[in-house]
């Protein structure tokens, strides 16, 4: 623990030289812009600055890729409020009640609440990472097929609260998730399913393409329903900061986010998306009202915001410790220690404290220079929501359209971006929830993966499920939260029928 | 004349300035390396490590765009079909050549061979190594196979997926020895070495650089290397064919360019490879990530991907023929 301390002395000392100062400014800065703009991820960002970075001390190249990744996590905030468009993948469960919270005039107080749930979630998960680093990567490694199963099962058991609606057409939803996932080359055979040889499906169904279809497109495409004239209101500074209230119940979310996050963010793949999801449905859980989510609840913006910023502190830790990316982003984060001479790995924090240290220590004044950037930024764009809406509505088509093209320069994304446009509107018509839907496509493929890579190295037998004390855990806690869903209505309709 | 006409003279004079600048000295503008598997893997630090140096050959420099799909079979058309006037380059590599024996194998066509392309020089030629957990009871490749043997079906392995280079040496181990070893794939690099690394998987043939940093930090230990001599780095460590087992594998990394690029700029692509090849830098970044540069010219290249093409069909028919029994 004390050396814990010594270090981040170490990587504060290091990361406050006016020269690092500078360069996290310009990462955050570049992530905040890679994040708002939908579509491109921090991935772009992190891979079109890399060669930048070459003639930068490893330090300092490092300290500015990772701003660009946690600045987007700060960005892709703001164009799911505002536009109801996922500007980043996690922020997908943003939309549902921040946009909402916007068309009722309070985008602001979720912009806010957003970048302050961040900053917590963020500098929380740092704290994390520096105190707990080393025992950490190990609990990560243990992380197996089985695990990730037992996982994938426990969240698809969250699908179910995320939506809302009737029962059966979330169901709907999630069976059409899960199908959408299966398209594409299989991981375990190789085999290419349902793709009728079209060749760009052969990697399956993009889920940004979907996310932004399904909500942003679909959103301008219900619009033209309404009157093309909406009433603009012109924002007071009241208006632009939270009430009282709101500050209130965002408390519980930002702080349960905060550890849930942290502790989703350590498994490889798609942990941020995850976390947002498993926040949004624990404070649907928890609240005292659970039918007002989706129609514009603080604890829906709250939770999920600080989740997966927390989320992006832990998914740092088997990059930093064991040298394993958890990602794309850090994948290229790693190259580009590599190309300075750096070796990541289990060693990293003993062969070069500095970048260890260094890079942490960053990741906490990130937090703050976010903060910084966002927060003036609230006012500016909840004024562009003044944009008359026959003008902004063109204008969204556009940077969909862009954002989608600039991750894989595919036309076929595009097709699948406006198709999903066309079925959300559907869907949306007939008051049919698309969280879920998004929810199973991500976790879908997850899902049947682990499960088949865990019999496979079981030979077939079940008991790989059952072999360690996470997997047994994990399964425990779906079977009981499944079991839970059934009992409650039926107690409910126990009590009501003794009252009579 | 009139006005109009001195008007229209004048913009005819004005545009052919334009019409003049057809000649221009190859590169005038950035050239784009298509990276056809994900980020962060062995391609892409090569790739981005060679990018990285370019400029300072060319003047020009190089930019790595990543475009990934069917385990490379995407980005290789791309480059396949790029148009060929020397600014859409794209990675080569040996999995890319099983991609193609797989389609052909499976009675399609392959949407590319190794026809369409001209290949401009070698990077590396890396042979894995065979990993197994620090913990794990074998410790010696000897005492490994005889349990692997004396015990059918209950080991397994991973990989970095189908096909995929952590995949085709232990295929070619198996099929070599009569192995009976589960195969459990996982979407790169990254997710095998965890599986290993927790001992959810018993062993993995994984590449030197990537490895080195796990194996003195005393997470992973190596058994033999599937390289023709010991590698650099692994010393201790004995290859197959010095055990006495006829198993052999390499993985190269180089830059081709598409079929029908014209011929000045094919030859100074090559030159340029065989500079950035021999640059400090370059190979620096290579060598701290455990590997070796192994520049060889196209020609070399060229055959080498010949011989590599029929290894490879026969490992890859063995294999479908043994899936079929």
């Amino acid at each position: 623990m004390i050396d814990a301390f010594i270090g981040m002395g170490q990587g504060f000392l290091i990361a406050l030289t006016p020269q690092n100062l500078y360069y996290c400014f310009i990462g955050c800065l570049f992530g905040t812009i890679v994040g708002v703009l939908p579509g491109i991820g921090p991935l772009a960002g992190i891979s079109l600055l890399l060669p930048a970075t070459f003639g930068m001390p490893p330090v300092s190249a490092l300290i500015m890729l990772a701003g660009i990744y946690y600045g987007a996590m700060y960005g892709g905030s703001t164009t799911s409020i505002l536009m109801n468009i996922p500007g980043e993948a996690a922020s997908v469960v943003t939309c549902i009640d921040g946009y909402q919270m916007a068309r009722k005039g309070r985008a602001g107080a979720a912009l806010f609440i957003s970048a302050w749930g961040s900053f917590i979630g963020g500098n929380l998960s740092v704290l994390g990472i520096a105190l707990l680093a080393p025992a950490l990567a190990d609990f990560a490694v243990k992380f197996g097929p089985a695990e990730m199963f037992a996982i994938m099962v426990l969240a698809m058991m969250l699908v179910g609260y995320v939506g809302s609606g009737s029962v059966l057409k979330t169901m709907c939803m999630v069976v059409l998730g899960l199908f959408l996932g299966t398209i594409g080359m299989d991981t375990m055979t190789g085999y290419l399913r349902m793709t009728y040889g079209v060749k760009e499906l052969a990697d399956g169904i993009g889920f940004i393409p979907v996310a932004m279809g399904l909500f942003g497109i679909a959103e301008i495409l219900s619009s033209t329903q309404d009157t093309l004239v909406r009433e603009v209101l012109k924002p007071k500074l009241r208006e632009l900061l939270p009430n009282r209230e709101e500050l209130r119940r965002s408390l519980g979310p930002i702080c349960r986010g905060s550890v849930l996050g942290f502790f989703i963010g350590l498994l490889p793949g798609a942990a941020h998306i995850i976390a947002g999801f498993a926040s949004y449905a624990l404070e649907k859980k928890l609240a005292v009202r659970p039918e007002e989510f989706g129609s514009g609840r603080i604890e829906g913006v709250a939770g999920p915001e600080t989740a997966n910023n927390a989320a992006t502190g832990g998914a740092m830790i088997p990059f930093l410790s064991l040298g394993i990316p958890s990602g794309p982003a850090t994948a290229v984060m790693m190259i580009a220690l590599l190309i300075h001479g750096i070796k990541p790995g289990p060693l990293l924090i003993q062969e070069n404290p500095e970048v260890f240290w260094g890079v942490i220590a960053s990741m906490y004044i990130g937090n703050v220079v976010l903060l910084i950037l966002n927060l003036p930024l609230v006012g500016l764009f909840v004024n562009l929501l003044r944009i008359p809406f026959r003008l902004l509505f063109p204008i969204i088509l556009t940077i969909c359209l862009i954002g989608v093209y600039s991750v894989n320069a595919s036309p076929a994304e595009l097709w699948i971006m406006l198709i999903s446009g066309l079925v959300g509107f559907v869907l949306r018509r007939f008051q049919f929830d698309v969280a879920p839907l998004i929810l199973a496509l991500i976790i879908g493929p997850m899902m049947e993966l682990a499960f088949r890579q865990s019999l496979m190295m079981s030979g077939g037998s079940f008991t790989v499920f059952f072999g360690s004390p996470i997997s047994v855990t994990l399964i425990l806690l779906s079977v009981l939260l499944f079991l839970g869903s059934l009992v409650r209505p039926l107690l409910a309709a126990r009590s009501k029928k003794t009252h009579h | 004349m009139n006005r109009r006409v001195l008007l229209f003279l004048f913009v005819v004079l004005l545009l052919v300035p334009s019409a003049l600048v057809r000649a221009e000295e190859y590169p005038a503008r950035p050239i784009t390396l298509i990276n056809p598997l994900p980020p962060g893997g062995t391609l892409d630090l090569q790739g981005r490590a060679f990018a990285a140096v370019v400029e300072k050959y060319l003047g020009k420099p190089m930019v790595v765009v990543n475009k990934i799909g069917a385990a490379g079979a995407v980005g290789s058309l791309t480059v396949a079909q790029a148009k060929p006037d020397g600014y859409t380059l794209g990675l080569g590599w040996s999995a890319q050549t099983a991609l193609i024996i797989n389609e052909i194998i499976e009675g399609r066509k392959p949407s590319f061979t190794t026809d369409d392309f001209i290949v401009l020089g070698r990077f590396t030629d890396s042979s894995p190594v065979f990993l197994v957990p620090f913990n794990s009871p074998w410790k010696t490749m000897k005492q490994a196979l005889e349990d692997i043997k004396a015990h059918p079906n209950t080991y397994s392995f991973s990989s970095g997926g189908i096909q995929s280079i952590s995949h085709l040496p232990m295929e070619a181990l198996i099929v070599e020895m009569g192995l009976k070893l589960r195969h459990v794939p996982f979407q790169g690099g990254g997710p095998a070495f965890t599986a290993l690394i927790g001992g959810h998987v018993q062993c993995s043939a994984q590449y030197p650089g990537t490895s080195l940093p796990k194996i003195k930090a005393k997470q992973l230990r190596v058994l033999a290397s599937f390289s023709e001599s010991r590698l650099k780095n692994y010393e201790e460590v004995p290859t197959f064919k010095e055990l006495g087992y006829n198993v052999f594998h390499s993985s190269w990394v180089g830059m081709v360019a598409p079929k029908g690029t014209p011929a000045p700029i094919v030859e100074r692509l090559r030159t340029l490879v065989k500079q950035v090849t021999s640059d400090p830098v370059f190979v620096d970044v290579i060598e701290k990530a455990g590997d070796e540069v192994d520049y060889a010219d196209a020609e070399t290249t060229r055959k080498a991907w010949g011989t590599e093409y029929e290894r490879l069909q026969k490992l890859l028919s063995r294999m479908e023929k043994e899936k079929k029994q």
